[in-house]
């Protein structure tokens, strides 16, 4: 009988630094997983990921304060026998303290991007997710900046690459610090236009991705991951499954696992010419020497809008100021009014700082731009025979290419029935029980050997001793080594699969 | 449906980036849609119509007439573009000149000759990106009618030159089992180059006729359109659209007739009173010298005019709708492979299949250097015919009711732009007003209507033709309003 032996570290974060907490924890439970993937393979699944600390605030004559608890980063690392990672990473949703315990409920750093009002540019023809890499570019503020819209928006929540952790990597000099981390795979189609515009940013990045194919999760560690459909299978083998490793061991499918065909809806999308896409009647007084700072969405997104010859300022009949006996009030004088404007997608911020002695009122804003205006929606469909599925309806599935390719990925993913396997009572490995992580299953009794799966869920139990795993078999799926890819390979003599 | 050019996805090495069906469809499409507009003919120029519009023998005299409008264009200016250039024949009256005019300011004074080709040509400097000339040719002179009857001035050819794209040709590659991102790139250029040299040359309409009267004088011979053709590329085809109506009471027997270069080409069937024919024209003129500007005249014969004399209720009435070069077979390439995603494909197909891109880009860039007169130059779109504001206003819709003279486009293109008052873009099917007015000139609507300037300014507007509901590629459409400058598609 193998002994093996364990431990775990319990740190938030408070005062710009992680702080260790590991004094006060009595238990902890997680569960992590992808959601919705009725074949395991959901495109777009969201990740649930909960976890929860049991604390004695009076442990080793410590205390704990609990006056900021809301939102704040949490995070556990596990020791099984000589390895060591991150199994526990999120913030503070919610706690609930007794007489002698307090229960921290965890959930995973979506709800940190969640709640960000993103408002980003417009791209037309850019993958949805780049590649992240030691060298990628990922800060939007970089003038070669070229990556995607999650890229940008996990950036923009405080997101920073995997890769470029470590103090001095990549082109932004590194960053040890950063909130969270994120690690993307390259996505296999680019639609015509992307950008965001949401209350929402996560069900943003969920809308993204489904367009696309590929899965949207955090990992037990922290690090938030897109994984393109192609990287699911053919991953190095990093555990293995058998009836040594689980006490149980089940799987289950459904009727509606079993897809025929594949339809999907498409809207196009045109550059419209230019006209008014904002008309804001609401009146707005400025303070003598005051400034405002105004928020205005258009309707449609916008790859411009109408400026005076500098590109810098709105022409002078888009906004119309007076003072309080109606009398014009100038631009660019003193005794007048300066402004500035944003320019996002679908938002326009202008900001109009007074020069005037007396208040004035802004009483009307016209904006001329150029929408980008949906046209006639069309429906395809991929496959044949019943029963049949509908790809959910996306902004950004905007051609009949794209909803051709994504429903054929759709097909190629679903169309054959794959249950979700679930090993109980497993020995937590904390490095290589992660999710997206490949291994082999052996179940004699259902004629498995060495059968490559992949994980799709993790629930740590027992304080990070045991584990229940989700898993999903990967034979023969479609893998990127099936396929023709960018770069210096050589494929003389060879044959594969023309990509998405 | 009709596919549009798309900018072709940058492509990355060693980020997983596939070799995908997205990828490949926008280069292939792409492909196909430069080849073919590689083949492009060289425009028509129209430089007048009937006789009451100031047409050759038939100019007005008299001291009321120092000077006559003979032709009206427009351009808009982009940066690179030097020089204006005027290019026709001319056969003087009396001792009368050129002049040229670019936005009412005088570029050039030149006699015109005595039965001889002639160039005016101006500088375009101070000129803007976007702004928009309007060009006029007039004659500086008084005619006697007998003079007026003798002179004949013809414009063959209006533009400004040279184009100038930001875009470089580097070449094509070549495929072979390695599908890296600097080959894929370079693909994405020349199609970036191509299309940028391609779009840099408008695609303008047609100065259309709708109801222009003819004779009803036994004997006469009624100009109804003077231009200029060319042979380029290999286009050695006329194309005309011409509906001929005779009314009940009207010429016994009449015919019209295609001349080039003083060549009769075509001549059409003998009508008689209450015929109407709908006449599409193929005329081959190989015969004819390639590479240069060719006087055709579109005129109709009165061989007996209508039973009860002429009148002018009488007249025959056409509609001409179209003058232009064609090429009858294009030598495009064949039809580059469809790849769809998950077929599986040998290396060496894949290369076989890239390669035919390529090669075929090559080509469309060597057509476009090689033609010059048709990819390096921009021409002018014509105003509507009349030699003064007075007949501008009969023949424009919005001042009259009619729309005898409306510019008349074929949709290739992705935007259209245009400068003028109270413009509107129509399609779909027309109608024509039931009530003649008093100026003898027929209305015509159409089914689609939208408006696209105000009417009591000039504006120059962009409408993307996409958002034209209905609107298809290859689709025609007219532009009119109380006055149109400029009107021209742009194939993005």
């Amino acid at each position: 009988m193998s002994v093996h032996t364990s431990g775990y570290v319990a740190q938030w974060y408070q005062s710009g630094a992680w702080v260790t907490i590991t004094q006060y924890v009595i238990s902890v439970d997680a569960s992590f997983a992808t959601q919705n993937s009725g074949s395991g393979l959901g495109f777009g699944d969201s990740s649930s990921a909960e976890f929860s600390l049991l604390v004695d605030p009076h442990a080793g004559g410590g205390s704990l304060s609990l006056s900021t608890l809301a939102l704040v980063p949490v995070r556990v690392q596990f020791t099984l026998d000589s390895g060591t990672a991150y199994g526990c990473a999120g913030v503070v949703l919610s706690w609930e303290q007794t007489a002698d315990s307090i229960s921290l409920k965890c959930t995973g750093f979506r709800e940190l991007i969640r709640t960000i009002r993103a408002y980003s540019p417009l791209w037309q023809n850019r993958p949805v997710a780049t590649k992240t890499s030691a060298t990628s570019i990922e800060d939007p503020a970089n003038g070669a900046w070229a990556a995607g819209a999650l890229n940008w928006l996990l950036f923009s929540a405080g997101g920073r690459p995997l890769l470029q952790a470590g103090a001095g990597v990549g082109p932004g000099g590194g960053y040890p610090n950063a909130t969270f981390y994120y690690d993307l795979s390259q996505a296999p189609i680019a639609p015509a236009w992307t950008w965001i515009a949401g209350e929402d940013s996560w069900a943003e990045a969920i809308r993204l991705v489904r367009a696309v194919g590929g899965q949207l999760y955090q990992a037990p560690s922290g690090t938030v991951i897109y994984r393109s459909p192609l990287s699911v299978a053919g991953g190095t083998s990093l555990f293995t499954l058998d009836s040594s490793k689980y006490t149980e061991i089940s799987r289950n499918g459904s009727a509606e696992d079993v897809v025929s065909s594949f339809t999907t809806t498409y809207l196009p999308r045109v550059v419209a010419g230019m006209q008014e896409v904002v008309s804001d009647t609401t009146p707005r007084v400025v303070a003598s020497g005051a400034s405002v700072v105004i928020e205005l969405e258009p309707q449609y997104p916008l790859t411009g809008i109408e400026t005076d010859s500098t590109g810098t300022q709105l022409r002078p009949e888009a906004l119309s100021i007076v003072a309080y006996d109606g009398t014009p009030v100038a631009q660019l004088v003193s005794g007048g009014y300066a402004h500035s404007f944003t320019l996002s997608a679908q938002r326009i911020t202008i900001l109009i700082v007074s020069t005037m002695t007396m208040p004035f009122v802004i009483e009307k804003i016209t904006i001329r731009g150029t929408p980008v205006v949906p046209t006639e929606a069309g429906t395809m469909t991929i496959g044949s025979g019943n029963p049949t599925q509908t790809i959910e309806q996306s902004a950004y599935i905007q051609s009949r290419s794209h909803a051709q390719r994504l429903a054929r990925m759709a097909l190629a993913f679903y169309g054959t029935p794959r249950p979700i396997i679930q090993a109980r009572g497993c020995l937590y490995d904390p490095v290589n029980h992660q999710i997206g992580n490949a291994g082999t299953l052996t179940q004699n009794d259902w004629g498995l050997s060495s059968a490559p799966v992949v994980i799709l869920g993790v629930s740590v139990g027992d304080t990070g001793v045991s584990a229940d795993l989700d898993l999903v078999e990967t034979t023969g799926l479609p893998k990127l080594a099936d396929y023709f890819i960018i770069g210096p390979t050589n494929y003389s003599s060879l044959s594969r699969k023309i990509g998405y | 449906m009709l596919f549009a050019w798309e900018n072709p996805q940058t492509c990355v090495d060693s980020v997983d980036q596939l070799v995908g069906e997205s990828l490949l469809d926008v280069l292939t499409i792409n492909t196909t849609i430069l080849d073919a507009l590689s083949f492009r003919s060289p425009d028509v120029t129209s430089s007048s119509a009937g006789k009451d519009t100031s047409t050759p023998n038939f100019y007005v005299s008299g001291a009321s007439w120092p000077t006559q409008l003979i032709w009206r264009g427009a351009f808009q200016f982009q940066a690179g573009m030097t020089t204006l250039t005027i290019e026709g024949f001319g056969q003087k009256g009396a001792s009368e000149s050129f002049q040229l005019f670019l936005n009412g300011a005088g570029l050039t004074t030149v006699a015109v000759p005595n039965g001889a080709a002639f160039t005016l040509t101006g500088s375009l400097a101070g000129m803007s990106a976007g702004d928009v000339g309007d060009v006029t040719v007039q004659i500086s002179g008084t005619l006697t009618p007998a003079q007026a009857s003798a002179a004949k001035y013809v414009i063959y050819d209006a533009y400004v030159s040279p184009i100038s794209v930001g875009a470089v040709w580097s070449g094509v590659p070549t495929f072979a089992g390695t599908y890296s991102a600097a080959l894929l790139n370079q693909l994405g250029n020349a199609q970036r180059y191509l299309v940028a040299r391609l779009n840099a040359i408008p695609h303008l309409g047609f100065v259309g006729q709708y109801y222009v009267h003819g004779s009803s004088v036994t004997g006469d011979v009624y100009p109804l359109w003077y231009g200029g053709v060319e042979r380029a590329n290999g286009s050695n085809i006329l194309n005309i659209r011409i509906v001929a109506m005779l009314p009940a009471a009207g010429n016994v027997a009449e015919y019209y007739r295609v001349k080039v270069n003083g060549t009769i080409v075509s001549t059409g069937a003998t009508m008689t009173a209450g015929q109407t024919r709908d006449d599409y024209l193929s005329i081959d003129l190989s015969s004819f010298t390639a590479g240069v500007r060719l006087e055709c005249v579109i005129e109709t014969v009165i061989t007996t005019g209508p039973a009860a004399g002429p009148s002018g209720d009488r007249n025959s009435r056409y509609h001409l709708w179209a003058v232009r070069m064609s090429n009858a077979s294009p030598a495009t390439a064949a039809a580059p492979y469809d790849f769809t995603a998950d077929e599986s494909m040998s290396s060496s197909s894949l290369d076989t299949k890239l390669n035919a891109l390529a090669s075929t880009l090559s080509a469309a860039q060597a057509r476009i250097v090689a033609n010059p007169r048709i990819f390096n130059r921009v021409p002018l779109m014509r105003y509507i015919y009349g030699r003064d504001v007075g007949q501008w206003n009969t023949f424009t819709p919005a001042k009259s009711s009619a729309n005898t003279f409306i510019q008349r486009i074929v949709r290739n293109g992705t935007r259209l732009t245009v400068r003028g008052k109270g413009l509107s873009v129509s399609w779909g099917a027309y109608s024509t007003k039931s009530d003649k007015t008093t100026t003898n000139v027929y209305s015509v609507e159409f089914a689609h209507s939208q408006a696209l300037t105000d009417g009591d300014q000039y504006q120059t507007k962009t409408i993307y033709l996409d958002t034209l509901d209905g609107l298809r590629r290859g689709m025609t459409y007219v532009v009119g309003g109380d006055e149109t400058i400029l009107g021209f598609e742009s194939l993005l």
